[in-house]
């Protein structure tokens, strides 16, 4: 009975969230970006001049674009075009194509800001995988995204969507951040190898959305680089 | 003795203040080109991209065809506009660099083939400026090609990955490649713009 129950609140939560987004998308779809929002995919990177964005001005959201990638290659960065002056703080989430999550704001200057994309090394977040409720963290490396902190026997399979996690109070929950694309794992080994998919094609970012208004569960300006460290 | 038409009598070319001014101002542009066009020009994949490094290649190319130590400030910009739009530090991105110029010096040391003959130093009798094209370009591409291979390893040791290393291989080599023919290029465009020794007579 507490299982069904618990089971239940996850449920309610996931529907909360999924609200959450569905509203995000039509003030998306409000504030004009253009060829039809995200579902025409206006944030696809399709040019230049394609996807030009306007009506920054949508409650909660801050559209952006890219001005320049990290030349370093270790780390995965992108300077972007708002900063404090349009109410861009340190730990807001940063959304690409189809609200998903893309990375976190981590520094932030007066008219331009730093996101920390999650395929950077250094990036980690709390997230649950969307069927079982499994919990992990999702961290960047050289070789893409992996849930890290997950047990061996976890209810997980290839193709689960892994989203964001409102532990730690420093994400909006339920953002889709990755799919899974493998999992291995040994009877010995401590953690399950869990290999995610990012959904977006981080090179060819252009646009970003930035949630400004704090989201139930969310605590912006809780850490200096929004992350939680795994 | 006519005075002016032996070698050692005249005048070495010096750096120039006007040289390395416009070295420096070429490395602001090329800059803005590394990080605009080629970020467009070669998306990079999840382990990076293997992508030309423009402001390696300048070094390599103006040391090979000029004088390295005209470099001298292109460096220190080139690594004060990357390092601001980048986590990484400035000092990184200059220490990254010097390899390159250091390699632009060393080849300039090295012995040349023709027209004075074999195992004499480029230092010497005459400035490096009178090599053979060929020999512009091959010093130009060798130290472009090291040096990127350096610059790359050591920003991912500044990052604190060093397993990103092996990670980037593909991604070095390829960036190797693309400097060092961007750079043999660039030293025969800059080739006209050597400096010559001169004598009495001009």
């Amino acid at each position: 009975m507490a299982r069904l129950s618990a089971e239940v609140a996850a449920l309610r939560e996931e529907r909360a969230a999924a609200a959450q987004i569905a509203e995000l998308l039509e003030a998306v779809g409000a504030a004009g970006l253009a060829d039809g929002g995200l579902a025409g995919g206006a944030l696809a990177g399709s040019g230049p001049g394609g996807a030009a964005v306007e009506g920054r001005g949508a409650p909660g959201i801050v559209a952006a674009s890219v001005l320049a990638r990290d030349p370093s290659p270790a780390r995965a960065s992108l300077l972007i075009d708002r900063g404090r002056a349009h109410g861009v703080r340190v730990g807001q989430p940063a959304l690409g194509p189809a609200a998903t999550l893309v990375g976190v704001v981590t520094e932030v200057a007066e008219r331009s800001a730093r996101v920390r994309l999650l395929i950077d090394a250094g990036s980690a977040v709390t997230a649950v995988v969307q069927g079982s409720r499994t919990p992990g963290a999702l961290a960047g490396g050289s070789g893409g995204l992996r849930l890290e902190l997950v047990p061996p026997g976890a209810p997980i399979a290839v193709g689960d969507a892994v989203l964001t996690s409102a532990l730690g109070g420093r994400l909006p929950p339920g953002l889709l951040a990755g799919r899974i694309t493998a999992v291995r794992a040994q009877p010995h080994d401590l953690f399950a190898t869990v290999e995610v998919e990012p959904l977006v094609d981080y090179a060819r970012l252009e646009q970003l959305l930035l949630l400004t208004d704090p989201l139930p569960g969310a605590a912006l300006d809780a850490a200096p680089d929004g992350a939680a460290s795994p | 003795m006519i005075v002016g038409d032996a070698p050692a009598q005249r005048a070495a070319p010096r750096p120039s203040a006007v040289a390395a001014a416009a070295a420096a101002t070429l490395a602001a542009a090329l800059v803005v080109l590394q990080l605009s066009l080629v970020p467009a020009l070669f998306p990079a994949g999840a382990l990076g991209a293997a992508a030309p490094l423009l402001p390696v290649a300048l070094v390599a190319a103006w040391g090979a065809a000029r004088d390295p130590i005209e470099v001298a400030p292109a460096l220190v910009v080139a690594a004060a506009a990357l390092g601001a739009v980048s986590t990484e530090r400035v000092g990184w991105f200059l220490l990254a660099l010097l390899p390159t110029a250091a390699l632009a010096v060393t080849a300039r040391a090295l012995p040349r083939r023709a027209p004075w003959g074999r195992g004499r130093s480029a230092l010497d009798a005459r400035s490096a400026g009178e090599s053979p094209p060929a020999d512009v370009a091959l010093r130009a591409a060798a130290a472009a090609a090291v040096g990127a291979a350096a610059y790359l390893a050591l920003l991912a040791l500044a990052a604190g990955r060093p397993a990103l290393l092996s990670a980037l291989g593909p991604s070095i080599v390829g960036a190797a490649a693309w400097s060092a023919a961007l750079a043999a290029a660039l030293a025969l465009l800059l080739r006209p713009l050597r400096p010559r020794r001169r004598g009495l007579f001009g």
